[in-house]
């Protein structure tokens, strides 16, 4: 190692002896240079540090002396280790270490990497355009197909057709089926309106909304209303880049629609 | 065995990048300002929940214990109103002699504004309400909440059913 040889260089112009610093670096360089040839690079080190300090012995000032001691104690130690680690750690010692650390940097890199895949979010309110979509689109779905008006049919089944599909078609028909019975005869209108609606869950091409929605029948024939109002749990898929309604939860249903939903 | 430890060291250099890309990959993931802003809607989502659960607990044998929870769980105005006539409303709940137990079945929040803390959120609840000498009665009710966020985490400041015709 360049440096450590160096040190000792300036050491001497202190102790007030030019000429003999000049004799030391010679000898020391040429008496290091073979050994340079023989060995690895690694292994400079410890020759250098033994080659210089007999030198210094001879131009010893009080100081001197002390560091000479110290150093003399390093380059024991370096001496006595460095043919020890030769032979006990054979040259594989180095890459094999070096490739353990590359086999757990792999292991960490590849926790990492399933990690930073796994992180995942319910984009509801996140996604704010398409919260916004899935809300507006499951709000219209609901009003168009449950409101009701006798002397139009066609412009509601076909809003159920168009915007329902899978269970929620079988569940629509189940709730529904009565319905259509009695109004032509009861001349009835039905009108639903969502009060209030939010998206719970939005993951990819599935949405679940929550609709709070308000029902109010008249019966043409004599003009009586009543009303009702409905909780309902939506599950929404995209088809498209239309979310469609595919099934619906009904909270605090009556025993008699449970029933009908059942059969779905 | 120069080469090989060439080859190790190439090897470890390459490992060391990939892991380092992908510790940051999931660093950024886990702490960019989408899953943040879902965490803060989870959690205001929980508190409502439990909030609303606590509104429409009651029992007119502890009283005072259930308003001291409805104080708990709520800030700004709706704790102003439940301050202001504690006593009234004690007296109320007293006289009613009935035992409510609430459970929220559904929830979502209708809006979040994360900077100005506060949100909106619907509810759909089952009550119970046990009177001293009578026959108890479930009901499906849904609510509309507000809820701030105060230095405790979110809390409920307003509260109301959603009736027919609202």
């Amino acid at each position: 190692m360049p440096p450590s040889r160096r040190r000792p260089i300036p050491t001497p112009p202190t102790g007030g002896r030019p000429k003999v610093a000049g004799l030391h670096r010679r000898a020391s360089d040429a008496a290091a240079a073979p050994e340079v040839v023989e060995e690895e690079q690694e292994e400079l080190k410890a020759p250098t540090a033994v080659e210089w300090t007999p030198p210094a012995t001879k131009e010893s000032t009080e100081e001197f002396a002390e560091k000479k001691a110290r150093f003399a104690a390093d380059a024991e130690k370096t001496e006595s280790e460095a043919p020890s680690a030769l032979a006990g750690q054979p040259g594989w010692m180095l890459p094999a270490a070096l490739l353990l650390v590359a086999v757990l940097l792999g292991g960490l890199g590849t926790f990492f990497l399933v990690k930073s895949r796994a992180v995942s979010y319910d984009a509801a309110l996140v996604d704010a355009a398409a919260t916004s979509a899935v809300n507006g689109q499951v709000r219209e779905a609901v009003e168009k197909s449950f409101s009701y008006n006798f002397a139009d049919v066609e412009s509601t089944e076909k809003a159920a057709r168009e915007l329902l599909t899978g269970k929620a078609l079988c569940q629509y028909n189940a709730v529904f089926g009565p319905v259509k019975e009695v109004a032509p005869q009861q001349k009835l209108v039905v009108t639903v309106r969502v009060v209030s609606s939010a998206v719970s869950s939005l993951k990819g091409d599935h949405a679940t909304v929550l609709v709070f929605a308000d029902q109010v029948t008249t019966r043409t024939t004599d003009n009586q209303s009543g009303g009702g109002t409905a909780m309902l749990r939506v599950s929404a898929v995209d088809t498209g880049g239309r979310w469609k309604i595919d099934n619906m939860e009904m909270f605090g249903a009556t025993a008699e629609q449970t029933q009908q939903l059942q059969t779905c | 065995m120069r080469i090989f430890t060439v080859v190790a060291v190439v090897l470890a250099v390459l490992t060391f990048g990939y892991a380092a890309y992908f510790g940051v990959a999931w660093y950024s993931a886990s702490h960019s300002s989408e899953s943040q802003f879902a965490a803060t809607r989870d959690d205001a989502l929980r508190s409502g929940q439990v909030g609303i659960a606590n509104f429409l607990t009651l029992d007119y044998k502890k009283v005072d214990e259930d308003l001291q929870r409805w104080l708990n769980s709520s800030t700004g105005e709706l704790r102003a109103e439940i301050d202001k006539d504690k006593d009234s409303r004690k007296k109320q709940l007293v006289d009613a002699k009935s035992v409510t137990t609430s459970k929220v079945l559904d929830s979502a929040i209708t809006e979040l504004d994360d900077r100005a803390g506060s949100a909106s959120m619907i509810a759909v609840v089952e009550s119970t309400v046990t009177p001293a000498d009578g026959k108890q009665v479930t009901k499906i009710n849904r609510y509309l909440t507000k809820l701030t966020r105060t230095e405790d985490g979110w809390k409920l400041s307003q509260l109301g059913p959603l009736r027919a015709g609202v």
